[in-house]
């Protein structure tokens, strides 16, 4: 287990600023998730580099609802258990639209600055 | 929100919760043991309570939150230092009340409007003063400015009652009083223009009190009133709120019309007092001009009626002419009374910036732990307005309790007194003051606290306790707050010695035991002049034969207010001429005010309307017109030329005529019955005072009077029956107010201040605690330590004084008019003001340096 742990501390990454805004909006594309399945799922999707610290998922969650970007509702888990599930809202889905392609001029020119085309 | 709030909270639980859960089962499944499971998924979670509490700054109403916070912090405070938060509160609320009290009483006064609709367009002659009624009529014919205009002429009316007969007061008006006040009957009708001609005039309106009083719910139809023995026919009854005290009416009761009569009889002026409603186009100066320009015209025209200083009538709003006099007083109590607050401010600023050194260390932690400094500051500034709303209600109340000693100190003639009390504005005056307070007191701690130096403070690793920057705000505060109550003091100290040497002016009369009482003989009755006289001497006969009188004199005037009975007198021989107050007094008169005859004699029974004319002077008249010669034996003349001469019998002690700092003119007396033949502007004599010395208190003996009155003529009543000693109280209840006020605020500012460096040398003390106890360690006896500890309180008293005495001898030169007696810097009581302030703050510091003499040098260096 301390193998495991020291690993997932080495390849933790900091989420920056916002991102986290971007991938809890993302993960729920697919369809309505509770709090754990989104950081289960970030976690998966990243091949367990990037950990959700839940001091910053359920704020975050609050916070996205209050912009009304996403919506909750109580339901029933397949285990029996009452759980809060987060869905994307129309305004969720324009609002991933325009953070998604941020993001990608974002990567770009980071790209276009750490790997400079050969030549120049 | 609560509510709502609260299902938040537990829908965060059970989120939580079902994260942990779901985080569990997988730990089980992938073939955990369901304890280590749980312990790491609990760890692999985190914080929870942080994670709730961040969580929950997403729902918006973190500010609100936090405020609250803040408050239930700041409550908790206030409990935990029951001492700190008494004193700051009970110093607030001193400050508050009575900011709120005299607020009340000035808004009262000053800011309320009249009541009646638009009252801003009446307009008065200056002092509400009668004007001829030729003028009045020239006034009125053709004039452009007024909208309406009206007279009236107040009187008193004796009623016949059933049983008894009353002096009630009353006026004679125009028509068109009411319309112009814009006052409507609550029942009946106005009078009727046709009602003022000669003839049609016996019809009244009456007051909603009397109309209560004598007829309850009757009919209005065919009720009359039974004046001066003739019968009225009532057409109408004012409205309850209709008290029109503020055109020098006190309590009238009934208005009957008045037929506007130019010339009397005797061919002299009759006089009026006008009231008039402007034109809501015309200004005050417009109605002036044209004013002017009437009279001007008129002058002209008839010169034979006017004498060269009279003519001009200045104009006034009625409003202003109701608080004119009375504004620089409340102004200046206000101002005083502002102080007084400004020095609580200083003061609970002060504790509060003394606990706030003391909690810097609370402070740098708050910081430390992630507090931003605005927070902190935000935190602290709650706290000081929590104290303050506390100070403010504790102040409202103060002032509801104390409104009722204020109104009780107020001289009784003060307009408006009855409709003073604490509305909303007065209270809304307070919430905002206790607001404003609030910031301004804690302002100052706030950003001292805000400013701290967390490295600094960890550096030093001293156990809480600002230094230098502290001390010195400190140490301007107190000064600051001195200054102020050297100014408070210096103006108490002036008008209190005015009063006292109010108080010290010798009346020259004595009015202890000295019943007046003010008598009023209807037009109707005793129609001439020896009837009249007649009547007099029956009733002095039969009054002063009442047991417990010792004299009973008449008098047309009460001594301390002659002064509108001045005449020009012209001494026989040197043929001076000499402006004189005169008064129409009964033998009887200088026995019942013991004023002491100096040469000749006084009037006796003998100095009838037929015998010689004789007058008595006072002292000043005999000294000034024949210092050299006896005053008796010697002859003047009063008014013009060919007046007969009077031959002086006596001088009398000077007395008092034109109210206690007044000046006035010398005086001379005229026997009763001889009014008529020695004044030539006749004087009937009709409204006269009755002064009864008695043998024990004079009060007691109202009824006994009362009833002898009745025996002489049973329709005769007379009103205002109050011992000489009040009159003489009254004439000088402005004074007493100013100076008491003054005083009070005074002392509040004294105690404050003291309190003030009692708080700074204690907290000096303490800070220092150290640094003493090396002095003593290193020798330094009890003397030495207290001599350092007081000469460093004597250092701020001294700067505070200093300031202080420079503000006041800037400022006290405002309140000149109040002043009796002495100069407005005083150097008397500028002195002793100083030197009682530096005492009293050296008192103050007496037990902190007491306390710093006691300290033991073991325990306080052992204590770091």
């Amino acid at each position: 287990m301390k193998a495991y742990k020291k690993r997932g501390y080495e390849n933790r990454i900091e989420l920056l600023q916002g991102t986290l805004d971007l991938l809890i909006l993302q993960t729920l594309q697919w369809g309505p998730r509770h709090g754990y399945g989104i950081s289960q799922a970030i976690r998966a999707g990243s091949g367990e580099v990037l950990q959700v610290d839940t001091g910053s998922l359920y704020p975050a969650l609050h916070r996205l609802e209050r912009k009304r970007w996403i919506k909750s509702e109580w339901t029933v888990s397949e285990n029996n258990q009452k759980v809060k599930t987060y869905q994307l809202t129309a305004k969720g889905k324009k609002q991933l639209a325009e953070e998604r392609s941020a993001w990608e001029r974002l990567t770009a020119a980071m790209a276009g600055i750490l790997n400079p085309p050969e030549g120049a | 929100m609560k509510f709502w709030r609260q299902r938040k909270d537990e829908d965060l639980d059970v989120e939580i919760r079902s994260h942990l859960d779901q985080a569990i089962r997988e730990r089980i499944e992938r073939g955990e043991a369901p304890d280590e499971a749980r312990a790491k998924a609990l760890r692999e979670f985190g914080n929870v309570g942080l994670v709730k509490e961040t969580t929950r700054e997403m729902w918006g109403w973190a500010w609100l939150e936090q405020f609250g916070q803040d408050l239930r912090f700041g409550l908790r405070m206030v409990r935990k230092n029951p001492g700190f938060s008494l004193v700051a509160i009970l110093t607030l609320g001193l400050g508050i009340g009575a900011n709120t009290a005299i607020f009340g009483i000035f808004s009262g006064v000053l800011l309320r409007p009249l009541p009646f609709p638009n009252a801003h367009e009446l307009i008065v002659a200056r002092g509400s003063s009668w004007i001829p009624v030729v003028q009045f009529q020239a006034w009125q014919a053709g004039q452009q400015s007024l909208a309406q205009m009206a007279a009236y002429y107040p009187r008193e009316y004796h009623l016949t009652l059933a049983a008894e007969t009353e002096l009630i007061e009353g006026a004679e008006i125009t028509s068109e009083f009411f319309p112009t006040l814009g006052v409507a009957p609550q029942r009946g009708r106005n009078l009727l223009a046709e009602e003022t001609q000669p003839g049609r005039e016996r019809v009244a309106l009456v007051s909603a009190g009397l109309w209560r009083r004598l007829f309850g719910s009757a009919q209005l139809e065919r009720q009359t009133l039974r004046l001066n023995g003739e019968d009225y026919q009532i057409v109408g009854v004012l409205p309850e709120s209709f008290q029109p005290f503020e055109l020098n009416l006190r309590q009238p009761q009934v208005w009957v019309p008045h037929v506007l009569t130019p010339i009397r009889a005797d061919g002299e002026l009759n006089y009026v007092i006008p009231v008039a409603r402007l034109k809501n186009s015309v200004s005050l100066a417009q109605a002036q001009a044209e004013l002017d320009v009437k009279l001007a015209q008129l002058k002209q025209q008839r010169p034979e009626w006017f004498s060269e200083a009279s003519g001009r009538v200045g104009l006034n709003t009625l409003q202003e002419q109701i608080v004119a006099g009375v504004r620089p007083a409340l102004r200046l109590l206000l101002a005083a009374v502002g102080f007084v607050l400004l020095i609580a401010c200083v003061n609970v600023s002060n504790l509060l910036l003394a606990r706030a050194a003391r909690r810097e260390k609370e402070m740098a932690i708050r910081a430390a732990l992630g507090a931003g400094r605005w927070r902190v500051a935000r935190q602290m500034l709650t706290e000081s307005l929590l104290l303050s709303s506390m100070g403010g209600a504790a102040g409202a109340l103060l002032a509801i309790w104390s409104l009722d000693l204020f109104l009780w100190l107020l001289p009784a003639n003060t307009p408006r007194l009855g409709q003073i009390r604490l509305d909303a504005t007065a209270l809304g005056f307070s919430l905002l003051l206790s607001l404003a307070a609030g910031l301004l007191f804690g302002l100052l701690p706030a950003l001292a606290t805000a400013r701290t130096d967390l490295n600094e403070l960890l550096k030093a690793g001293k156990s809480g306790g600002g230094g230098v920057r502290f001390k010195r705000m400190l140490d301007a505060l107190v000064v600051a707050e001195i200054a102020l109550a050297c100014v408070l003091l210096a103006g108490a100290g002036l008008a209190a010695n005015s009063f006292f040497r109010v108080r010290q002016v010798e009346p020259g009369f004595d009015a202890e035991r000295v019943l007046t009482m003010r008598l009023q003989v209807p037009e109707n009755r005793y129609t001439t002049m020896s009837e009249l006289n007649g009547f007099y001497e029956r009733a002095l006969e039969r009054l002063t034969a009442t047991p417990g009188v010792e004299a009973v004199a008449l008098a047309n005037n009460l001594p301390l207010k002659r002064a509108n009975s001045v005449r020009n007198v012209t001494i026989e021989g040197s043929g001076q001429r000499r402006r004189v107050d005169f008064s129409v007094v009964s033998p009887a008169y200088f026995r019942a005010l013991q004023l002491p005859l100096r040469r000749g004699r006084v009037f006796t029974e003998a100095d009838t309307a037929s015998s010689a004319g004789v007058v008595v002077i006072d002292e000043t008249m005999a000294r000034q017109n024949f210092p050299q010669a006896d005053a008796v034996g010697q002859r003047l003349r009063i008014g013009e030329e060919g007046n007969p001469w009077l031959e002086i019998v006596g001088v009398v002690a000077d007395s008092k005529s034109n109210g206690l700092e007044g000046t006035g003119f010398p005086g001379i007396y005229i026997p009763y019955q001889q009014r008529q033949a020695t004044l030539v502007e006749s004087l009937v004599g009709r409204r006269m005072w009755l002064l009864a010395r008695t043998t024990s208190a004079p009060a007691q003996s109202i009824a006994a009077l009362r009833q002898a009155m009745r025996e002489v003529e049973p329709d005769q009543a007379f009103a205002d029956a109050q011992p000489l000693t009040q009159v003489l109280a009254e004439s000088i209840a402005p004074q007493r107010f100013r100076a008491a006020l003054l005083s009070l605020f005074a002392l509040v500012a004294v105690s404050l201040a003291s309190l003030g460096i009692y708080g700074v040398m204690n907290y000096a003390v303490a800070e220092r605690t150290r640094e003493i106890g090396i002095r003593v360690a290193l020798g330094a006896e009890t003397r030495d330590v207290m001599r350092l500890v007081l000469g460093q309180g004597l250092a701020l008293a001294l700067a505070g004084v200093a300031l202080g005495v420079a503000a006041a001898l800037a400022l006290t030169r405002l309140m000149k008019t109040f002043l009796f007696g002495v100069s407005a810097t005083d150097p008397l009581t500028f002195v002793g003001v100083a030197a009682l302030l530096t005492l009293v703050a050296l008192l103050a510091c007496w037990i902190p340096a007491r306390r710093a003499a006691k300290v033991d040098p073991m325990v306080s260096l052992r204590c770091e």
